[in-house]
C-alpha cells in the first residue's frame, strides 16, 4: 500500500479509523471502532492512542498473547486430567449407587471436558493472534488499513 | 428417612447385597478428589495467567478484559472443583454406610448359619435337619420352654427378622446414597436428574407422564403463591425448589431457605406456609433479590426432628441446591442461606465437610446447630470461585442467628437434642436485633411469627444484606 506509512510490525502509523476485532479472543471482550493512532516504536509491540487521549489506549505483543496462550494451553492439559477423574463405580451390581454414579460420571465428564475445551480454545485464539499481530500486513494492519480508506 | 420412591430398587438377595463390594466407592471417591483439587489448581493459574505479564506488553482496556474473562474462568473452575469435592464427599459418605451395612448383613447371616440355620435368598431362615433333631432330642432328655422343636423355629424367625432388617438397612443405604449423588450434578438448578421431568431412565419411570400429576399440582401451587417451581427433586416426592422474587439471572441478592419440619412439595399447606416466608423476606428486601425455597427431606413434625436421623440427607440436599444456584446467578451476586427451626440443624450441618456455597448463613429460630459443630469455625462458608470463605467475627461474622427470647424452641438446645446453641457467645456467631416481640414468657407462638412480623422480617432481611456486603 504506497502512501502509507507503516510501522516496523506492519500496521501503519497515523491516524487511522478501524474495527479491532477480538483482542484478544475472549467472550466478553469489546468490540473497538476508535479513532486510533498507532505507532508502531518497537517490532514486537502496538500502542493504540485514542484521538486527544495523552495515555495510549493499550499496548499490545505477541509476546503478551503467547505467555497468556501458552499459560492457558497447560491449563486446559490440566483441566483434561481432571476429567478423566471422574469416575464411575463397580462392585455393585444392580445397585442405585451404581447407576447414579454412572450418570453422575458421564454428566462431569462432558462437563469438565467442555471447560478444557473452552479454554483450549481461548489459548489456540490468543496464539494464532499473536501470530498475526507480528505478521507483516497482519489482520490487525490490515483492518486498520481499511478502515481508513 | 428417605422414601425414594423414583430410585430402582436393586435385586434384593442375601447373595446380591452381601456380595457387594463397596472398596470401589472410596476407590472412586478418591479419584474425584483428586480432580477436585485438579481444578483448584487449574483455577489458581488461569488467574495468574496475566499477572506475570508487564504492563508495557499488555495494557489498558485489552488487559482489563483478559483478566476478567480469565477470572470469570478461574471461579468457573473452582465453582466446579468445589462441586467435584461434593461429589466425593458423597461418594465416600455412601461408601461407609453401605459398608457398615453390608457388614451388618454379613454378620447376621454369619451368626444364623454358624448356629444351624440355612438363610435363603431372601432372608428367611430354616432350621438344619440336624438342628432340628438335635433340639428334640436335647428336649426329650431336659424337658425346657427354650428347647424343642417350636424353639427352633422361634429362632428361625429371629434370624429371619434381623436378617431382612440388615437387607433393609443396605438397601436404604444404597437408595439415600443414589439420591444425594443426584444433586451433584454439573448442571444448574432444573437441569438433570433434579429436573422437574428428572432423568426418566434413572428414575425407573417408563416416562415422564408417571410423575407428571405430583409435579404439575406443586407447580400449580407454586404459581398461585407468586412463586416458580424450578425442580422437584430426584423421587418427585417431597423435596424441590420454589422461586420468588428477582429472576435468579437478575438477583443480586439469592436467598435460599431452609424450611423446618413438615416441609413438604406434595402437601398444599406446606407450599403454601412457604411462599408466606419467601415473600416475608422479599419485603424487606432493598436490592434485587430471589427467594428460593429449598423443600427437603424434612420431619414430618417437631417429634420426629429429635435426633440425628434426618440430618445428612437433608444437609446433603442444601448444599447441591445451593452449588446449582451458583451457577445461574450472576457473577457479582451474593447467596445467603437462611435455616428456619429444623431447617437451621439443616443449614448449619450442610457447612460440613465440602462445604456450602454461601456468602452468609442465618439460624433463624434455631434449636441447636446439630452434631459436630460447636462454634462458627467448624462451619465452611464457599465463595463465589469455590474457595473457602473467611467466617469473620463479631460484627462482621458471615453466620448469624436470628432469636426471639419468647421463642421456646429456641431454649431447647440447653436439652441438647440438636448439639450447640448457635446463640452462646462460644459459638461465635452474630445476634441479629430483633424487635421486642412484647411476650416474656416462653411459648410457641413466636416461633412461627419470624416470618410474619414486618419488623422481625425487615430486621432479617437487612441482616443478611449487611453480611453479604449488598
Amino acid at each position: 500500500m504506497r502512501g502509507v506509512r507503516r510501522s516496523s510490525t506492519g500496521v501503519p502509523a497515523g491516524r487511522h479509523r478501524g474495527v479491532l476485532r477480538g483482542y484478544p479472543p475472549f467472550a466478553d471482550f469489546p468490540q473497538f471502532r476508535i479513532g486510533a493512532g498507532v505507532s508502531g516504536t518497537r517490532r514486537d509491540r502496538v500502542t493504540v492512542r485514542i484521538s486527544g487521549m495523552t495515555e495510549p489506549l493499550l499496548h499490545l505483543s505477541p509476546e503478551s498473547l503467547s505467555t497468556v496462550s501458552g499459560s492457558l494451553a497447560t491449563v486446559s492439559e490440566l483441566v483434561g486430567d481432571c476429567a478423566r477423574r471422574t469416575v464411575g463405580v463397580d462392585g455393585l451390581p444392580g445397585s442405585a449407587t451404581r447407576l447414579r454414579a454412572t450418570d453422575l460420571s458421564a454428566a462431569w465428564t462432558d462437563h469438565v471436558r467442555g471447560r478444557a475445551d473452552l479454554v483450549q480454545r481461548y489459548s489456540h485464539l490468543a496464539a494464532s493472534q499473536a501470530t498475526s499481530l507480528a505478521a507483516e500486513d497482519s489482520d490487525l494492519g490490515a483492518v486498520f488499513r481499511g478502515g481508513g480508506r | 428417612m428417605n422414601t425414594v420412591t423414583g430410585v430402582p430398587s436393586p435385586d434384593r438377595s442375601v447373595a446380591v447385597l452381601s456380595a457387594w463390594n463397596t472398596s470401589s466407592l472410596g476407590d472412586a471417591a478418591a479419584e474425584w478428589r483428586l480432580g477436585s483439587d485438579g481444578l483448584y489448581g487449574a483455577a489458581d493459574r488461569t488467574r495468574t495467567a496475566v499477572t506475570g505479564i508487564s504492563h508495557g506488553d499488555l495494557s489498558g482496556s485489552i488487559r482489563d478484559a483478559v483478566d476478567r474473562s480469565l477470572n470469570r474462568t478461574a471461579d468457573s473452575l473452582g465453582r466446579d472443583g468445589n462441586r467435584m469435592s461434593i461429589a466425593a464427599s458423597y461418594l465416600e459418605d455412601g461408601g461407609e454406610r453401605i459398608s457398615s451395612a453390608i457388614r451388618e448383613l454379613r454378620l447376621r447371616v454369619s451368626l444364623a448359619e454358624s448356629t444351624g440355620f440355612t438363610v435363603h435368598d431372601d432372608g428367611t431362615c430354616v432350621p438344619s435337619v440336624d438342628l432340628v433333631l438335635g433340639q428334640v432330642v436335647v428336649s426329650a432328655f431336659a424337658p425346657a420352654p427354650g428347647h424343642g422343636f417350636r424353639a427352633a423355629l422361634g429362632l428361625a424367625m429371629l434370624h429371619s427378622r434381623r436378617i431382612t432388617g440388615a437387607m433393609d438397612q443396605v438397601i436404604e443405604a444404597d437408595a439415600d446414597t443414589a439420591v444425594a449423588l443426584s444433586g451433584a450434578h454439573p448442571g444448574p438448578l432444573g437441569d438433570g436428574p433434579t429436573s422437574l421431568t428428572g432423568d426418566a431412565r434413572a428414575n425407573g419411570v417408563d416416562s415422564v407422564n408417571d410423575t407428571s400429576d405430583a409435579i404439575f399440582e406443586a407447580g400449580w401451587l407454586a404459581e398461585r403463591s407468586g412463586g416458580r417451581l424450578l425442580e422437584s427433586g430426584p423421587d418427585h416426592g417431597t423435596s424441590g425448589v420454589i422461586a420468588y422474587g428477582a429472576a435468579l439471572t437478575d438477583a443480586d441478592h439469592v436467598i435460599i431457605l431452609v424450611p423446618g419440619t413438615g416441609s413438604d412439595l406434595s402437601d398444599p399447606d406446606s407450599v403454601v406456609d412457604q411462599s408466606t416466608k419467601a415473600h416475608g423476606l422479599l419485603a424487606g428486601a432493598t436490592v434485587p433479590t430471589a427467594v428460593l425455597v429449598a423443600m427437603h427431606d424434612a420431619p414430618g413434625h417437631v417429634t420426629s426432628a429429635a435426633g440425628d436421623r434426618y440430618h445428612p440427607a437433608a444437609a446433603d440436599q442444601i448444599r447441591t441446591v445451593a452449588a446449582r444456584a451458583a451457577e445461574s446467578t450472576s457473577p457479582g451476586a451474593r447467596i445467603s442461606v437462611a435455616g428456619f427451626s429444623h431447617g437451621a440443624v439443616v443449614a448449619a450441618q450442610a457447612t460440613q465437610g465440602p462445604g456450602l456455597r454461601a456468602d452468609s448463613v442465618m439460624l433463624i429460630g434455631s434449636p441447636g446447630a446439630g452434631p459436630g459443630l460447636r462454634s462458627t469455625d467448624g462451619m465452611k462458608l464457599v465463595d463465589q470461585a469455590g474457595k473457602r470463605h473467611d467466617n469473620g467475627a463479631g460484627g462482621d461474622s458471615r453466620v448469624l442467628v436470628a432469636n426471639d427470647p419468647a421463642d421456646i424452641v429456641t431454649h431447647t438446645p440447653k436439652l441438647r437434642l440438636h448439639g450447640a446453641d448457635p446463640a452462646d457467645d462460644a459459638f461465635g456467631a452474630l445476634p441479629v436485633e430483633l424487635p421486642d416481640s412484647g411476650r416474656t414468657i416462653p411459648g410457641t407462638g413466636p416461633h412461627s411469627s419470624y416470618f410474619t412480623d414486618r419488623r422481625a422480617m425487615r430486621s432479617i432481611t437487612k441482616a443478611l444484606e449487611t453480611a453479604v456486603g449488598n
